[in-house]
């Protein structure tokens, strides 16, 4: 997000909170009409168009799976699918009005986007029409959200859908260059936000079928999973507790504005100011070979370290800030990681609400699994496939290749040493070793420790091969 | 809890953001002088041409405080030997040397020959910039005079450097230095221009946020430098690499006359920006100086008789040739055509020299600078 649109979407939200009637449709509006507006460009230009749509239809088709009979009447639900297809229709209508400095002018014809519209709401229609819940439709619709989640994020397949899609508009590809200004390459299609859509579907889909998850409408539904101030960088909330407050608000009393206001400075402060200053000299596969010295190898790296925190958790503070302004209050995503005394407690604090995620739907269920199976597992053991096996997951989530891969081996590494550290030395350190200064001491070198062994964690996930991030790693210590 | 009045609210917020942005204006805080150059990283030996960046691209140093690119330059630091000369090299892209690595510009080949001018050491000051500009050269020199007041001048220009359209390639100056500049001179005509207007309103911290993200960018481009001994960031994240402006070589130029839009007989009515070089003349005093008409490509192939090459019809240099030498003579400067002296192996495209176009470009200039050099009355 730009500085212009965070002060736009900001000024809408101040707004948005102090209705008192229609609150609801007007957040899903201006949520869908974001989806439009924050979708970057890429060519061919349609997709600007045809993402967004997609985004939107993949939400009401999803919904329709999982809402129960109760929540998919026609009465309570007509009023969001009307303004989601005015949302489209008016995103088109810009191939009339030539607004470029708002929104893309070479949007498909309206006649094409009404058809789909039609089609769309026609199966839409028929999904709501069943009577049962059906286990398939779930499993369908769990692989059909992962595998669109798995193309997009494998670089190789994404690229060659993006070329092919160009060929087939005629018009060339867009290639992204690398540059400073990107905490991660953008290759291929970029479906702005859909990994955390993604995520916020598969929960909802994972919660119906278990039986978990009340029943939504559309608009409570569809404002959930688009909420523009966490739709393109999170955090991502549970369905259950964000709709509680988008139906009852939270008033803004007292400090609240100063306080939700506060937060979108602080954050716009961290991103725009801190993190892109901190840019430059950000340690990245470009800029590594022109280095000389590990001193400022290692001073670069932190720069990074920091800069992809502040630049992450500026966005969330915005996105806070800006939930709080319409009586919503979103989760903490990061809270002050980098002065955790280990890893285990470094990963309660970074990235929270993902964390949150792959302990409900992955580690929780393995762990409960290998533990009743029928087969003695030794405890460690579980452990250490449960940790790996999640972290190598999150890591894959920003991107499937080896590097994240390798980044995510490495903090399930870690955090496995740490869990038998901890399990070893639980009754093996002197009681002297807990008290005043020595705890204080081991404290701040747990610290330390903390910190460095994630900044060098740093170094595979920027890096495009776990090979060149070695070779680096290596010249850190001055052993290359 | 007390319901907040928002209006209120935001009423407060803008008294605020007012007050703050009055008392910026009133300090006016010169933060160009505040520098990790020179202190915590080596100074440089170029100009930065660093500006700022951000999501939607590269901006070009034109962005940066005048100030902030002189406190980011070893001239700022570097003692001259007593007794010596600075020789202050001035110029645009060819002598700043953006296609060659920074240990074959034109500043390091001359100060590598470690020059002595009648028993005093030479050191080379290189203040040239990408782009040209005279008027921007002028107020490079007003800077460095004041910072290295013992120093001769040598002045590398080509006659795009004459266009009113160069005035873009001014850098941003919230001192208000530059404008008196210009106004001390007989320039003022020229001190309306936005990037030297230092009124009020543009010293407020509002209108300065674009200049402190710059200066920051430009300290942190600071470590890059001490980190790699590469003085140019720009170069290896291929953001904005200016290599990207080459002009490649041609033998057979278009035989058109214009030259942007201009005939020969709009010749008279493009002299008024070589009044600058008289304003330069009388900064510089004393002190004795050289004006150069840089080295240019020039075609031998089909339509070379009309223009040297495709930068230049003939008759737009050699005006800018005859009008450099009488102003030089007018003024008691020396000069030095080379518009033809180097070889079409010496260059990367019509405008640019490469390594062995920098060296040779050296060799030529080289007794030239001592002899100016030597012409130079210590004053302090």
């Amino acid at each position: 997000m730009t500085l212009p649109q965070i002060a736009m979407l900001a000024v809408l939200a101040a707004g948005l909170g102090r209705l008192t009637a229609g609150r609801q449709l007007a957040i899903l509006a201006v949520s869908a009409l974001a989806v439009f507006l924050l979708q970057p460009a890429q060519s061919p230009p349609a997709l600007e168009f045809w993402i967004p749509a997609a985004t939107l239809g993949v939400s009401v088709l999803v919904w329709a799976v999982t809402a129960p009979p109760e929540a998919r009447g026609w009465k309570g639900n007509w009023p969001a699918g009307l303004v989601l297809a005015a949302v489209i229709l008016l995103a088109d209508l810009n191939h009339y009005f030539k607004l470029e400095s708002i929104y893309l002018v070479d949007t498909p014809r309206i006649r094409y986007v009404i058809l789909g519209v039609l089609v769309f709401s026609g199966l839409v229609l028929l999904l709501a029409r069943r009577r049962r819940p059906l286990s398939g439709l779930y499993a369908l619709t769990i692989s059909g959200t992962a595998l669109i989640l798995f193309v997009l994020k494998i670089p190789s397949i994404s690229a060659a859908l993006l070329d092919a899609l160009a060929r087939n508009a005629g018009v060339p590809a867009a290639s992204l260059a690398v540059s400073p200004s990107t905490l991660l390459p953008a290759v291929g299609i970029q479906w702005l936000g859909y990994s955390y859509l993604a995520f916020r579907l598969l929960h909802t889909i994972l919660d119906r079928w278990s039986g978990r998850l009340p029943g939504l409408t559309l608009a409570e539904f569809a404002s959930y999973v688009i909420f523009f101030p966490s739709f393109t960088a999170g955090p991502i909330d549970r369905a259950e507790r964000f709709v509680k407050e988008l139906r009852s608000p939270l008033p803004l009393v007292g400090d609240d504005w100063i306080n939700a206001g506060g937060r979108i400075l602080v954050g716009l402060f961290k991103k725009f100011v801190l993190a892109d200053s901190l840019a430059v000299i950000s340690l990245s596969e470009a800029l590594a070979p022109h280095v000389n010295g590990a001193g400022w190898l290692w001073l670069f790296l932190y720069a990074y370290a920091f800069r992809l925190y502040l630049d992450f958790s500026g966005y969330t503070d915005v996105a806070i800030g800006m939930g709080r302004l319409m009586g919503i209050q979103l989760p903490e995503n990061f809270t002050a990681p980098y002065l955790k005394p280990n890893l285990a407690l470094f990963w309660n604090s970074w990235h929270i609400t993902l964390t949150q995620w792959f302990r409900s739907y992955f580690f929780n269920p393995v762990v409960r699994r290998l533990r009743s199976s029928s087969r003695s597992v030794p405890p460690w053991s579980i452990i250490l496939m449960a940790q790996v096996g999640t972290m190598v997951l999150i890591g894959l989530w920003h991107g499937i290749a080896w590097s994240f891969a390798a980044w995510g081996l490495w903090h399930g590494v870690g955090l496995f040493l740490h869990n038998r550290w901890t399990a070893f030395s639980a009754d093996r350190i002197p009681n002297w070793v807990r008290t005043g200064r020595v705890e204080q001491a081991l404290r701040g070198a747990g610290v330390f420790l903390t910190f460095n062994f994630v900044a060098v964690g740093w170094l595979f996930f920027s890096f495009s091969s776990p090979l060149s991030a070695w070779h680096t790693l290596m010249r850190l210590f001055g052993a290359a | 809890m007390q319901r907040v009045n928002p209006f209120r609210l935001i009423l407060k917020a803008i008294l605020i953001f007012s007050l703050i942005n009055l008392a910026y204006a009133a300090f006016n805080p010169q933060i160009g002088d505040w520098s990790i150059y020179n202190w915590l990283v080596p100074g440089r030996p170029r100009l930065p041409i660093e500006g700022t960046w951000n999501d939607r691209g590269f901006g070009v140093a034109a962005n940066q405080q005048i100030g902030a690119l002189f406190s980011a330059h070893q001239i700022n630091a570097r003692a001259l030997p007593t007794p010596g000369v600075h020789v202050i090299l001035l110029g645009d892209s060819q002598t700043y040397g953006a296609w060659v690595p920074l240990e074959e510009t034109l500043g390091a080949r001359l100060d590598a020959e470690n020059l002595v001018a009648c028993s005093r050491p030479v050191t080379i000051e290189n203040l040239s910039h990408p782009g040209p500009s005279v008027l921007r050269d002028f107020l490079i020199l007003d800077r460095a005079l004041q910072r290295a007041p013992n120093s001769v001048i040598v002045w590398m220009l080509e006659p795009n450097a004459f266009l009113p359209s160069s005035e873009s390639l001014l850098f941003e100056d919230s001192s208000g230095a530059s404008k008196a500049a210009l106004e001390a001179y007989g320039l003022s005509r020229y001190a309306d221009l936005p990037k030297v207007n230092a009124s009020f309103f543009d010293r407020t911290l509002w209108s300065q946020r674009g200049e402190i993200h710059a200066w920051l960018d430009l300290q942190m481009f600071g470590l890059y430098w001490a980190a790699s001994g590469d003085d140019e960031w720009v170069r290896y994240n291929q953001v904005a690499d200016l290599r990207s402006f080459e002009i490649p070589l041609s033998n057979e130029p278009t035989p058109s006359v214009t030259w942007h839009g201009y005939l020969p007989a709009d010749a008279p009515n493009l002299h008024g920006l070589y009044s600058v070089l008289d304003a330069a003349r009388l900064m510089a005093g004393t002190r004795p100086a050289m004006l150069v008409a840089q080295p240019i490509f020039v075609a031998s192939g089909p339509g070379s008789d009309i223009r040297y090459n495709s930068l230049y019809p003939r008759w737009a240099y050699d005006d800018f040739r005859a009008t450099l030498a009488a102003d030089a003579a007018r003024n008691s400067w020396g000069f030095l055509d080379l518009h033809g002296a180097l070889p079409s192996s010496d260059y990367v495209d019509e405008d640019h020299l490469n390594g062995d176009g920098e060296a040779g470009l050296a060799q030529i200039l080289a007794p030239d600078v001592v002899q100016l050099a030597c012409s130079f009355k210590q004053t302090g």
